[in-house]
């Protein structure tokens, strides 16, 4: 146990990179 | 803690990728984020979640404790979970 090294959460927001595609669409 | 009902989740080998369809956001996580996301899914609460994670990584109990409930109440402010106890 405890053989896994702890890395922190991350939360990132890619809407604008995905949402700059224009075949992505949000149905 | 549950999961908004405008959101959509998929697993991904690099974490996870979240889709809020409300407001049309997309979020990514890593695989840590994953493994919380994947928890809260299981309706387990955040002392359990974070009791599990300081369990079965090398890291002190008070920095999973932080890291987790920053993450949990990043995902509050995103609208992407509900339910977290203040």
């Amino acid at each position: 146990k405890k053989s896994i090294k702890w890395e922190k959460p991350t939360l990132e927001d890619v809407s604008k990179s995905v949402m700059a595609q224009p075949y992505i669409r949000f149905t | 803690m549950e999961f908004e009902k405008n959101v959509k989740i998929r697993r991904e080998k690099f974490g996870t990728v979240i889709f809020q369809t409300l407001c049309e956001k997309v979020f990514v996580t890593n695989q840590t984020g994953s493994a919380i996301l994947q928890m809260i899914e299981e309706e387990k609460d955040l002392d359990n979640i974070v009791a599990e994670l300081a369990q079965n990584f090398e890291s002190d109990f008070e920095i999973v404790a932080k890291d987790v409930t920053e993450f949990i109440m990043e995902l509050k402010e995103n609208q992407i979970i509900r339910g977290v106890a203040e």
